[in-house]
């Protein structure tokens, strides 16, 4: 695993709202949403931060498997890719809770689906393949 | 102009919205190429190209080409359609989703495309002032919307009969919403009492769309716009029973423009160029009770028929003629352009707008 990330822009793009993360994959039309500890912990990635860093700034005990599977978990979402930069961030200290991606594939016709990777061959776009 | 994937203007208003413009730039001397991003890479064409002005249709696609675009030196012009948050959270608040913070999302990738653009198009004017209030003044136009043949226009307020017409895309969730609502609510009580006919649902629907039975509903395949207008004008009337959604609703334009007597809730009127004489364009009814009373006045009262459908053929002469088009296509072109030169300006100076990934 690399071990620093940034956000997989443009194709993901993401912003806090009422402080909650949220992250959306305009190629896909998927949107997920990241609370609590995880919006923290993905600002933090997003910004560069290794694990260990983050690990580090943790105000309380954390699993380190936790953010491991959390971290690969947004990597297999296409929402995170490997940094060339290798400067250390600081992170600010965060109080450990569950770290959880939700996912959300419900705004596809608004979000950006791509009509040809994700069209249904009978109909054709803008009609999505059953799941 | 770029857009997500193949137009079908017969199938959807957002089609018909992007075909229409196609029509009036070249109408007014542009060289247009319709880049569809899904079949050809949209960044490599406007670099061959050089265009002078880009459009580029849909939140997703915009919110995604529009960072790489920053450096082009045309004027980059989003199209929005209408105010898709605004939609979703009408929507999401009688649906009740998982997560209530959809329209919120979509208002992410809404503003950003706002931001990056050099003007925002929408066709309702108080849409695009809503723009202005959040980015700045001069940053969204209103655009005339439709290119109405006028040759198909006339006044069908004699049309006898008791069937209801209702045009509309499956997909487009306020549609599918609205016509249940009608059917389950409103209509299938006058239908079994013999006091209205046929509610005819044109634009591409199939049994599979439509949740519940189908007593009283006639739902229509693809039709040819020929064939969609004379099947729309032998109904007696035109419903438009939108209960949520967000910008100018074509099928009223549409329905205007055929001479049809409308029922209306008061969210499908929004935006719509009025009467310059002040008439009424619709029976507007947002409840059951309501659209019951409408619909059987529409039936039987002459006079208030032809008087709606006069101000309804005035409405669209006024606001959705090919002058109209033009004039205003021409002022958002030049609109365009002064921004992005003013843009470039603003570079030149050194304050470089800082663009987040």
């Amino acid at each position: 695993m690399p071990e620093r990330y940034e956000l997989s822009a443009p194709e993901v793009i993401a912003d806090l709202i009422d402080g909650e993360a949220v992250a959306i994959d305009l190629t896909t039309g998927h949107y997920h949403r990241l609370r609590g500890a995880s919006a923290e912990v993905w600002e933090a990635l997003i910004r560069g931060a290794t694990e260990e860093e983050i690990l580090a700034s943790a105000a309380g005990p954390i699993d380190p498997k936790s953010l491991s599977d959390f971290v690969v978990s947004l990597c297999e979402e296409s929402l995170l890719r490997e940094r060339s930069s290798i400067d250390p961030v600081a992170v600010p200290a965060w109080e450990p809770g569950m770290l959880e991606l939700e996912s959300f594939v419900d705004l596809e016709d608004i979000l950006g689906i791509d009509p040809i990777h994700e069209v249904d061959p009978d109909r054709g776009w803008p009609h999505a393949p059953d799941a | 102009m770029v857009v997500p994937g193949p137009i079908d203007p017969e199938q959807s208003a957002g089609s018909r919205l992007v075909a229409d413009l196609l029509v009036g730039l070249e109408g007014l001397g542009c060289e247009v190429k319709l880049c569809v991003d899904s079949m050809s890479p949209a960044l490599e064409i406007c670099e061959s190209f050089q265009p002078e002005v880009i459009v580029l249709s849909w939140s997703g696609i915009s919110a995604r080409l529009l960072p790489a675009l920053q450096n082009h030196p045309a004027a980059l012009i989003y199209l929005g359609h209408d105010l898709a948050f605004r939609r979703v959270a009408a929507g999401d608040e009688l649906k009740q989703p998982a997560w209530s913070g959809r329209a919120e999302v979509v208002r992410l990738l809404e503003e950003r495309s706002w931001r990056l653009a050099d003007l925002s198009l929408y066709p309702d004017p108080l849409e695009a002032s809503y723009v202005e209030s959040v980015v700045g003044p001069g940053s969204a136009l209103g655009m005339v919307p439709y290119l109405i043949d006028r040759d198909r226009v006339a006044d069908r307020s004699s049309t006898p009969g008791r069937d209801l017409c209702f045009v509309g895309g499956p997909l487009h969730a306020p549609n599918l919403d609205g016509v249940e609502w009608l059917r389950d609510n409103v209509h299938r009580n006058l239908f079994r009492s013999g006091a209205l006919g046929m509610l005819h649902v044109f634009g591409y629907w199939t049994e599979a769309d439509l949740r519940g039975d189908l007593e009283g509903v006639i739902l229509h395949g693809p039709l040819s716009d020929d064939q969609l207008d004379e099947a729309m004008s032998s109904c007696r009337i035109a419903v438009a029973p939108l209960r949520f959604g967000a910008g100018v609703k074509r099928k009223v334009v549409h329905y205007l423009s055929l001479g049809l007597p409308l029922v209306a809730t008061s969210v499908a009127l929004e935006g719509v160029h009025p009467d310059p004489e002040g008439g009424p364009l619709a029976l507007v009814a947002d409840d059951p009770e309501s659209w019951r009373v409408a619909l059987l006045r529409l039936r039987d009262d002459e006079d208030r028929r032809s008087l709606q459908v006069q101000a309804g053929l005035r409405a669209v002469e006024s606001g959705y003629t090919k002058a109209a088009y033009y004039r205003n296509l021409a002022e958002v072109l030049a609109s365009a352009k002064d921004r992005r030169q003013r843009r470039e300006g603003v570079r030149s100076a050194g304050a470089l707008r800082t663009v987040r990934p």
